[in-house]
């Protein structure tokens, strides 16, 4: 995926160059590299934190953790992706007391509840990341490792250290209930 | 439906951004180069410290003792009617010559015991000075002393003579006498000297005869008394106004009855880190997915002052180096096995078309995608620490230290994770660490600020340095090294 906004500089510069830059402790590479993800990272900060605040205290962390790391990136798979899993994992360990009280629940106890699709897509993003943050802490940490970066519930499991079947429970609550508060917030029910 | 709602997340937040404030990125080099800078500044500091500590602790304080050192505070013991009668045997005893100087000798003598008595002035303090007279036996005639043994001389009649001349606020039972600046003085005024010593048989109200002198044969002595009450008015009246006034100045305390015994707690935070051996790839392994954090150190410690300047110490001592560690692993080929149930169908001549379902082990390469590793090592010593401490420097109201010593190991621990020479990530608390001999040494130098008579509020920056590897059984050398900065109180029992 591209990125949707690059500065002159970063067209000046391909990414292999920016990191080799970044390894030499280069400042201007430094920049462009910042300005290249920050945005996107951003986005991806405020769907584990509270606030706009505590989003940009992780960015920060994350930030100063890839400069001071980046000459561990090998170079053998994406580094959107190795930045991306940066700022995921620094997010999750300023949350690391609030993803402890995870506790395992009853699958069997969650029931589906169905929402009108083409309905969730006309809202804004914003919104939507509104009523996100007002689900538990657990359950959102879950539905963003899950349904939005991918992981496995082994994976996510192995990360927060919890069982296979916490990780599934928490998301399945995290579904419903997020469902039914896009319900209230005025999304009929099919 | 499900998987719908949840691909519309995806797309939704996949290209997701926000912009954060226009001065994050300036946010992230100050931080960074705070913390290189906060690395170089410890590290220096460390480096600096220990070559200064190592330096003064090598050069002899004792050998720049000289006439121009002030008194900070010197306790003696009580002079009874005894000892002054001794004294005055020494006095008879000494040649023709009676000069006063002969009488604060044979005191003297008595004094040294007291002095071995002395408990550390110091209230609060460390140890603060005690000023050490010269013990050796002064010579007879005022000729033949060394300025020096004037000096001890003149040192201690002058006291004599402050005692008495303020026994409502002095303890006689042991005095505490607080004197300054007048070694210089009396040293080149012998005049005094005497004067002291005539004020101090007055004032103590020893009668002639107590002293078992008698008229004949100290016939001299009287008329030497005669003499330097000639001299006492050959004073000035400027000089006399001029002593007086130091005299003033002198604060003189009750005696505080005080033992050579202190006990000090102080915690404080710092940096630590590891020297390792092994291959320039495990290095740089662990160098690159290793990054250190604020430590802690908590210390206890029991005092003994052995010496008016040095004092041995030993206690407990807790210290935790923190260290993050993250890695994450490169993704790589796995084989796996799986049963598969295949159905085919079967033309048979005879039986004719039937179904056969049987069961196959497939072998197949999957791409396992590396994990990402990211923990906080903790390495928990507890140690007894034993150090000799040594007073560079003090006044009525800082001291400044240096100690050095080791600790002895009691219990060590680790949490976390860390890199194998396999490359492999491992739990710290699997490996096998060294918990008891002489693990580590330290060295450090301190002020310490006077709060209350007793109490001393002390600032102990310190380092510490591994002896020996933490590991117990393995190839891999990692000796830990720490940079701490104690704050903490002290307290005179």
């Amino acid at each position: 995926m591209k990125p949707t906004k690059q500065s002159t500089k970063t067209n000046q510069l391909d990414e292999q160059q920016l990191i080799e830059g970044c390894k030499n402790n280069d400042v201007h590479c430094q920049k462009v590299l910042y300005e290249k993800y920050s945005q996107k990272m951003m986005g991806v900060s405020l769907r584990y934190c509270n606030s706009r605040m505590e989003a940009e205290d992780v960015l920060q962390d994350a930030f100063i953790k890839i400069f001071d790391k980046i000459r561990t990136f090998k170079g053998t798979g994406s580094f959107e992706g190795w930045v991306r899993k940066i700022v995921v994992f620094t997010a999750l360990k300023s949350n690391d007391k609030r993803i402890s009280k995870f506790e395992p629940g009853d699958l069997e106890n969650t029931t589906e509840q169905s929402l009108d699709a083409a309905a969730i897509s006309n809202l804004e993003t914003s919104f939507i990341l509104d009523v996100m943050r007002r689900l538990p802490e657990g359950y959102r940490t879950v539905f963003n490792l899950y349904a939005i970066e991918g992981y496995s519930h082994k994976e996510i499991a192995d990360i927060l250290g919890v069982t296979d079947v916490t990780s599934r429970t928490q998301y399945s609550r995290a579904k419903q209930q997020l469902i039914k508060m896009l319900a209230k917030y005025g999304i009929e029910r099919t | 439906m499900s998987k719908d709602i949840e691909n519309i997340f995806k797309q939704k937040f996949e290209n997701f951004e926000s912009a954060p404030s226009a001065d994050l990125f300036d946010k992230i080099q100050n931080a960074r180069s705070k913390k290189k800078r906060a690395i170089w500044i410890w590290s220096s500091a460390a480096v600096i410290a220990s070559a200064g500590i190592i330096g003064l602790l090598l050069i002899d304080f004792d050998s720049e003792k000289s006439n121009n050192r002030e008194i900070t505070q010197l306790e003696i013991g009580l002079l009874d009617n005894t000892e002054l009668n001794t004294a005055s045997e020494n006095f008879e005893n000494q040649n023709n010559e009676q000069s006063t100087s002969n009488i604060a000798e044979g005191l003297l003598k008595k004094q040294n015991n007291a002095f071995d008595q002395v408990r550390t002035p110091n209230v609060g303090l460390p140890s603060l000075e005690n000023e050490k007279l010269d013990k050796t036996p002064l010579k007879a005639s005022n000729e033949s002393t060394s300025p020096q043994k004037q000096i001890a001389n003149a040192q201690l009649a002058d006291l004599f003579q402050k005692i008495a001349s303020k026994t409502d606020n002095t303890n006689l039972e042991g005095g505490t006498l607080y004197h300054r600046n007048l070694v210089q003085q009396l040293s080149e005024a012998p005049s005094i000297v005497s004067k002291s010593m005539s004020d101090l048989s007055s004032n103590l109200e020893v009668k002639p005869n107590d002293l078992t002198l008698n008229d004949e044969s100290n016939s001299d002595e009287k008329v030497q008394e005669t003499d330097f009450s000639e001299n006492d008015n050959l004073i000035t009246k400027e000089e006399t106004e001029e002593k007086e006034d130091k005299n003033k100045k002198l604060p003189i305390h009750k005696l505080v009855d005080k033992s050579r015994w202190s006990i000090s707690a102080s915690a404080g935070l710092g940096i630590g880190g590891r020297s390792l051996s092994g291959n320039s790839l495990y290095l740089e392994n662990r160098n690159n997915t290793e990054c250190q954090q604020l430590s802690n150190a908590v210390d206890l410690r029991l005092i003994y002052d052995i010496s008016p300047k040095w004092s041995i110490q030993f206690g407990i001592n807790r210290a935790e180096r923190n260290e993050n560690f993250f890695y994450e692993e490169s993704d790589k080929l796995i084989t796996v096995y799986r049963e598969e149930e295949r159905t085919e169908t079967v033309i048979h001549p005879v039986l004719g078309t039937y179904t056969r379902t049987y069961t196959v082990t497939v072998e197949e390469e999957q791409l396992e995608e590396g994990k990402t590793y990211n923990s906080n090592n903790v390495y928990t010593n507890v140690t007894i620490p034993i150090s000799l401490e040594r007073e560079l420097y003090s006044n009525k109201y800082v001291a400044v230290m240096a100690r050095s010593g080791i600790l002895i190991g009691i219990s060590s621990k680790a949490s976390g994770e860390n890199l194998n020479q396999e490359n492999e990530v491992i739990k710290l608390n699997s490996e096998t660490y060294r918990t008891s001999g002489i693990n580590f040494a330290h060295i450090g130098i301190g002020a310490a600020l006077r709060a209350s008579d007793r109490v001393s509020l002390i600032a102990y920056p310190e380092y510490r340095f591994g002896l020996n590897s933490a590991y117990n059984g393995t190839i891999i050398n990692q000796r830990e090294f720490a940079f701490y900065t104690d704050l903490g109180i002290r307290i005179r029992l």
